[in-house]
């Protein structure tokens, strides 16, 4: 991506579906474009500034999930599906906090566009921050070998420059075991197995 | 298959697109046969993607962080001497800016303000998942086959409106793309809806003011620049409308 220009949101999209370098960058660009607007909205809707902050991680997460998984068509604008996002997040936020009266004042005062993609996403949410603690459990080692194959998209030969591992097999093996690992943490608990089985609706 | 691995491992290799045509079409076939080895595949997807989701959280968090310091480093370093600096600048760029707007004044048109402010609309279709005719058309930009397709619809919904409305705009039929963004705003209003409400007060005040019909662009422009929640409110500002008033009415 060029920093010289603004980045459109076409490049944003490609660059949310590349590595973590580029990914990194975009999430970047979303912070410089969209993050004032959206705390503002926050903060003008019941929220103090860390909530904003909060939000607006959580809604930037969720973008990166739909345009990951192809759920986000480009039919709106990046803006536009961020403050949809936001405000659904904020939403279901206040109406956990039973703030009613910011909640009804809060249906008049945005601008939203219909996804029901959003929707069934922001409903998985609960799940997802499950799912984050199980992952919590697995050893760091297990973490780094599955987040370099899986989300910095390496191959076994890059792997082993980063890890002290003696050869690719071994690199191999130890990825399956973790996954398989993951696997035994997430079944621990089968009526929270089922629940998470959900999430996959969302994914290809 | 290779026997060098268990099933579940290459049921694994399967996920990771490592096997070879062969192996991916015994596999597949193993799959529709075996409901546990569906199961398993099913507990490796959703591993994959808490990695996946992971990775993102960390990420955003690491940018978050980022971010947050730089804006704190540089509310921080404000001195004694930078402040003379900044006001130095600050005047400089007013001298500029004023030189700059009196010679834009005399600049000012409509099409000019018009111009400098259209954002256009468009489609990006990449998926191609959307059945709607009129959104697959307007995307290849074969803007007589929305209308045409559009005046087929007996009963159009707001967002059949809208596309058409884009249509007409780009084939230069004003007149049409009007009445269907005023009808648009007035079923939003009559059901309480906002179903493109935002775009429909952009376009249709932009393209008053490319008719020169200031008052009815001022209308509609005048409440986005005072709404920051607006989508358009980055394009309709202050300045916006403070050069609309400024064309002669």
């Amino acid at each position: 991506m060029n920093s010289e220009r603004p980045i459109s949101d076409s490049e944003i999209v490609q660059a949310l579906k590349k590595d973590k370098k580029e990914t990194e960058k975009a999430i970047h660009a979303l912070y410089q474009h969209y993050f004032f607007l959206l705390k503002n909205f926050i903060i003008n809707n019941g929220g103090n500034e860390q909530d904003a902050e909060d939000i607006f991680q959580e809604t930037v997460i969720s973008f990166i999930d739909m345009v990951r998984n192809d759920k986000y068509r480009q039919e709106a604008s990046i803006k536009t599906m961020l403050f949809t996002i936001n405000r659904n997040i904020w939403y279901t936020e206040v109406t956990k906090r039973k703030k009613t009266e910011t909640r009804n004042k809060m249906y008049v005062s945005d601008n939203i566009v219909e996804d029901k993609n959003i929707d069934t996403y922001i409903s998985e949410r609960e799940s997802r921050k499950e799912l984050m603690q199980i992952i919590d459990k697995l050893g760091a080692q297990c973490k780094q070998i599955l987040l370099l194959f899986y989300y910095e998209n390496l191959n076994m030969k890059e792997i082993l420059v980063h890890t002290s591992f003696e050869s690719e097999q071994v690199v191999r093996n130890k990825k399956y075991k973790c996954l398989k690992q993951l696997e035994l943490l997430m079944k621990e608990d089968q009526t929270l197995y089922e629940k998470l089985k959900n999430i996959l609706k969302y994914v290809q | 298959m290779s026997s060098n691995f268990t099933l579940n491992e290459n049921l694994l290799r399967y996920l990771d697109k490592e096997l070879d045509d062969t192996e991916t079409a015994v596999m597949e076939e193993a799959l529709k046969n075996s409901s546990v080895l569906r199961e398993d595949l099913e507990s490796f997807q959703l591993s994959r993607y808490a990695v996946t989701h992971l990775g993102i959280r960390e990420s955003v968090k690491e940018v978050h962080l980022a971010y947050q310091k730089n804006n704190t480093a540089q509310l921080r370093s404000g001195t004694k001497k930078r402040w003379l600096m900044v006001a130095a600048a600050a005047a400089s760029v007013a001298l500029i800016l004023f030189l700059y707007l009196g010679n834009n004044d005399k600049k000012l048109t409509p099409e000019n303000l018009y111009a400098s402010n259209y954002r256009s609309f468009e489609i990006t279709n990449s998926r191609g998942t959307d059945n709607n005719i009129l959104t697959t058309l307007f995307a290849e930009k074969k803007y007589t086959a929305v209308i045409t397709n559009f005046e087929k619809i007996t009963n159009p919904g707001l967002k059949e409106k809208f596309i058409a409305a884009m249509g007409f705009y780009q084939l230069e039929q004003a007149a049409k793309g009007d009445q269907l963004l005023q009808e648009l705003l007035n079923s939003n209003q009559q059901q309480n809806t906002i179903t493109y409400k935002d775009d429909a007060e952009y376009y249709l005040g932009m393209s008053y003011l490319k008719q020169k019909n200031y008052a009815k662009a001022l209308q509609l422009l005048e409440p986005i620049a005072t709404n920051k929640n607006h989508l358009y409110s980055d394009v309709i500002n202050s300045g916006f409308i403070k050069d609309l008033r400024k064309l002669p009415q």
